[in-house]
C-alpha cells in the first residue's frame, strides 16, 4: 500500500493508552482504508506517578525502537469491536488493521505529558499524530511543526469540554464532529473539519446508544480528513471566541443525565 | 495570632474531652484528611464522590430546616441563635434573623406548613421590639447591645418585607420603611456608607442592602429608596471592581482585606445580581456575572471553592460554608436569568458537596443534627467549631432554589 503521507514524506502518527481502544482502532480502521499507514503508534501508560527517576528509566528503555507486539500475539488477544458491539463488525477492515499492526512500529512511552514521551515526540518529529491521549499539557505541545489532532463530538466553539452530546441532546441541538489541532487550552485549537452527524433512522434508544454511535461516526472520519489535509485539499481554520469560560462544559451531573435519558426513552416510545 | 493558636488549643483540646463534640470534630477530621482526596474530571469534589438523589435533598432540607426552628426554640426570645460547640448557643443574632424569616416562609408556604410561617411571624414580631429609635438594627448577637449598624438593618428589612408580604400587617411594613429611612439618612455624598458600616468602613457588599431598599421601593413607591440603592451601586461598580470582577472593600475586616471571604463576595454578587434583575440594569448584573463565572470556572476545574479569594482570584484556606451555598445561589439565578444549564450544573454540584458537609452520620443531638458548620472542616478559620445560624439559612435557600430550577427544566421539557 503506498499511503499518501509517505509520498508526500510527511510522517504521521497515531497516539493511545491501549491497543485495544475502541476509538483507537477505528481511526487505525479510518487511516488504513484511506490509504494511510501511520508511522508509528505512541502507546502511553497510565497510572504512573510523576517522578522524574520513573521518566528517566523510561527514556532509556525508549532510545532504542521497541516492537511490542507480535502478530500471534495480536491475534491471541480478544479483539474489541470498535463500535462497542453496536454495528456489525467489519472482518476486511479487521485483517487489514491485524496485518497493519503485526508489523507496525510500536513506542512504549511512559505517561502521556512525561520526558520519555516528549523527548520521543520531538526526535521522531512526525507531522501530525492522531491523539487518542487525553489533556496534553505546553511541553508536549511546544513543537510548532508538529500537529496533534483530536476528534470532538461538537460543533467547535460551542460545548467544549466534557460530556459535549449529552450537553446537544440536552439542548436539542444537531450533533456534529469537529477534527481540531490540539491546544494548549481545552478544545480552542484551530478547526480542521466540521461535519454534522446525522442520527435520522438510526435507533438510539438512550445516551449510551448515541454516545457510542457519534463517536464512531466521528472517528470514522479521521482517514477521509487526515488525507485530505495531506494533500492539501483542506487547511486548518482558527476558532472564534476564545477563552469564554461559559463555553466550556463539564461533567454532566447524574440527576441531570437521568432527566435526559427520560427524556429520550419518551421520544423513543 | 497568640490569641488565635490559644482559642484553637483550647476548641481541640475541649472538643476531645467531650464525647458529642469529639464525635464531630473526629468525623470531620477523618472525613477531610484522612479519607481518599479524588481527583479527575468526573470527581464531584475533593472529599466524596456521592450525589445525592432527590429524596435525600429533601430530606437534607428538611433536616435543615427542622434545625432552624431548634435555633429559634432554644432561645429566650424568637429570634435565631447560633450554637458553638464549645460555648453552646449564643443569643438571638439580629442580621441573621431578620434573612431566616424569608426562608421559612418559603418552605412553610411550599411545604403547607403553617407552624413554619408562623414561626417566621413570630421572629419578625421580635424584630420590631428591638428596633432602635433611629430605625437602624444592631450589629451581631441581641446581648452584645451593639450600636446600630448598615448591613444588619438591611437584612432585618428582607424580614419585615416577607413578614409584611405574608400577613398584608402594615407594623411590618411601617418597620422595614423605618429602617429604611434610617440608611438613606445616613448615606455619604459619594453613595457609598461609612457612618455605622461594620467597623466604620465602607464595603462593597453593602450591594446587599441595596437589593431590600429596592423591593421596598417596588412596594412603597418611595423614590429616595431607590436613588440610595443606585448611588451605592454606582459607586461598587464604578470605583470597586477590578477589571478581572474582584471587589475592592469586599472583606469584612480591615486586616485581611486584600482576601475577602467567600461569604461577602458573594453578598456583594448576590446583591449586584438581585438589584441589576430589579432594576433592568445590565451594568449591574454584568459585574456580578463577571465575578461569578470566575468562581465558576474555579470551581469546575477544582471541584471546589476556597475560603478566600485575593484580588487575583487566587484562592486560599477551607471551604466557607455559608459562601459556598450562597455562590450555587447566585448560580442558580443565573440560570434562570440566562437559561444556561452550566450555570445550574455547577449548582447542583456545590449543593451535593454541602449535603456532604450535612451528612455526618453521626447520632447527633438537635443542636447540631442538620446544621450547617461555618467552615469545612469544622476547624476552618471561618467560624471555627461553630454552625453559624446563616450557614444553615442559605443551605436551605440553595436547595428550594435548586427545586425551583428543576421544576423550570421539567415544564421546558
Amino acid at each position: 500500500m503506498l499511503s499518501a503521507n509517505r509520498s508526500q514524506g510527511m510522517k504521521t502518527g497515531l497516539s493511545t493508552y491501549s491497543l485495544q481502544d475502541t476509538y483507537f482502532l477505528i481511526q487505525l480502521d479510518s487511516l488504513l482504508q484511506n490509504g494511510i499507514r501511520p508511522d508509528f503508534i505512541l502507546l502511553h501508560e497510565v497510572g504512573l506517578n510523576h517522578r522524574p527517576g520513573k521518566y528517566l528509566r523510561f527514556l532509556k528503555k525508549t532510545i532504542r525502537q521497541q516492537r511490542i507486539h507480535s502478530l500471534s500475539h495480536l491475534l491471541s488477544r480478544k479483539q474489541t469491536q470498535p463500535d462497542g458491539g453496536h454495528l456489525k463488525p467489519d472482518e476486511a477492515a479487521a485483517q487489514k488493521r491485524e496485518a497493519f499492526l503485526s508489523e507496525a512500529i510500536i513506542y512504549k512511552t511512559g505517561p502521556v505529558n512525561g520526558v520519555a514521551a516528549i523527548s520521543l515526540i520531538r526526535s521522531l518529529s512526525p507531522a501530525v499524530i492522531v491523539s487518542n491521549s487525553g489533556i496534553l499539557k505546553a511541553e508536549v505541545l511546544a513543537s510548532p511543526d508538529i500537529i496533534f489532532l483530536n476528534v470532538h463530538a461538537s460543533r467547535l466553539p460551542e460545548y467544549r469540554g466534557m460530556n459535549n452530546i449529552e450537553w446537544a441532546l440536552w439542548d436539542q441541538k444537531e450533533i456534529w464532529v469537529s477534527i481540531h489541532r490540539i491546544s494548549r487550552e481545552i478544545d480552542e485549537g484551530d478547526i480542521l473539519w466540521q461535519e454534522k452527524i446525522s442520527t435520522d433512522n438510526v435507533s438510539l434508544p438512550d445516551i449510551e446508544a448515541y454516545r457510542s454511535y457519534v463517536f464512531r461516526q466521528s472517528h470514522l472520519l479521521t482517514g477521509k480528513i487526515l488525507k485530505k489535509y495531506l494533500n492539501a485539499e483542506i487547511a486548518f481554520v482558527p476558532q472564534l471566541h476564545k477563552g469564554e469560560p461559559l463555553l466550556q462544559y463539564y461533567t454532566m451531573h447524574p440527576l441531570l443525565k437521568a432527566r435526559l435519558e427520560a427524556r429520550l426513552q419518551k421520544g423513543n416510545s | 495570632m497568640i490569641k488565635s493558636l490559644l482559642r484553637y488549643s483550647r476548641n481541640f483540646s475541649t472538643s476531645l474531652l467531650l464525647t458529642r463534640q469529639r464525635n464531630i470534630v473526629a468525623n470531620d477530621f477523618y472525613r477531610s484528611l484522612l479519607g481518599p482526596r479524588r481527583k479527575g474530571n468526573a470527581v464531584i469534589n475533593p472529599w466524596s464522590d456521592k450525589t445525592y438523589n432527590e429524596a435525600e435533598r429533601a430530606a437534607g432540607l428538611a433536616k435543615a430546616v427542622d434545625w432552624l426552628l431548634e435555633a429559634q426554640k432554644a432561645m429566650k426570645d424568637d429570634g435565631f441563635g447560633s450554637y458553638r460547640i464549645i460555648g453552646g448557643w449564643t443569643s438571638s443574632y439580629v442580621e441573621t434573623s431578620g434573612y431566616i424569616i424569608p426562608s421559612l416562609i418559603r418552605y412553610g408556604t411550599e411545604e403547607k406548613r403553617q407552624d413554619i410561617t408562623d414561626r417566621a411571624i413570630l421572629a419578625s414580631e421580635w424584630l420590631l421590639t428591638v428596633q432602635k429609635p433611629s430605625g437602624g438594627f444592631q450589629g451581631e448577637c441581641i446581648d452584645d447591645n451593639r450600636a446600630e449598624v448598615v448591613f444588619n438593618t438591611g437584612q432585618v428589612i428582607r424580614g419585615l418585607i416577607s413578614a409584611y408580604q405574608q400577613t398584608n400587617e402594615k407594623r411590618f411594613l411601617d418597620g422595614a420603611c423605618k429602617a429604611a429611612d434610617w440608611l438613606c439618612s445616613i448615606q455619604e455624598s459619594d453613595g457609598c456608607w461609612k457612618k455605622n458600616a461594620f467597623m466604620n468602613v465602607p464595603r462593597v457588599y453593602d450591594s446587599y442592602v441595596d437589593a431590600p431598599l429596592l423591593l421596598l421601593h417596588r412596594i412603597t413607591g418611595n423614590p429616595l429608596y431607590k436613588e440610595t440603592a443606585l448611588r451605592n451601586l454606582l459607586w461598587i461598580i464604578e470605583k470597586k471592581q477590578n477589571p478581572n470582577g474582584w471587589f475592592e472593600d469586599c472583606d469584612n475586616t480591615i486586616r485581611r482585606n486584600s482576601k475577602p471571604i467567600l461569604h461577602t463576595l458573594s453578598y456583594t454578587i448576590d446583591g449586584l445580581l438581585e438589584c441589576g434583575q430589579l432594576l433592568n440594569d445590565q451594568r449591574f448584573i454584568a459585574s456580578a456575572v463577571k465575578a461569578a463565572d470566575v468562581l465558576f470556572e474555579r470551581f469546575n476545574k477544582n471541584k471546589f471553592l476556597n475560603g478566600r479569594y485575593d484580588r487575583n482570584w487566587k484562592g486560599s484556606e477551607y471551604p466557607i460554608v455559608t459562601g459556598c451555598a450562597q455562590i450555587a445561589i447566585i448560580w442558580f439565578q443565573l440560570f434562570k436569568h440566562t437559561g444556561n444549564i452550566q450555570y445550574f450544573n455547577a449548582g447542583l454540584k456545590m449543593n451535593d458537596f454541602l449535603l456532604y458537609v450535612q451528612d455526618r452520620g453521626l447520632n447527633e443531638q438537635p443542636e447540631t443534627r442538620g446544621a450547617m458548620p461555618g467552615s469545612f472542616p469544622i476547624w476552618g478559620k471561618y467560624e471555627p467549631f461553630n454552625f453559624p445560624n446563616w450557614a444553615t439559612k442559605y443551605f436551605v435557600d440553595s436547595l428550594l432554589l435548586e427545586k425551583e430550577c428543576f421544576q423550570l427544566t421539567d415544564r421546558k421539557a
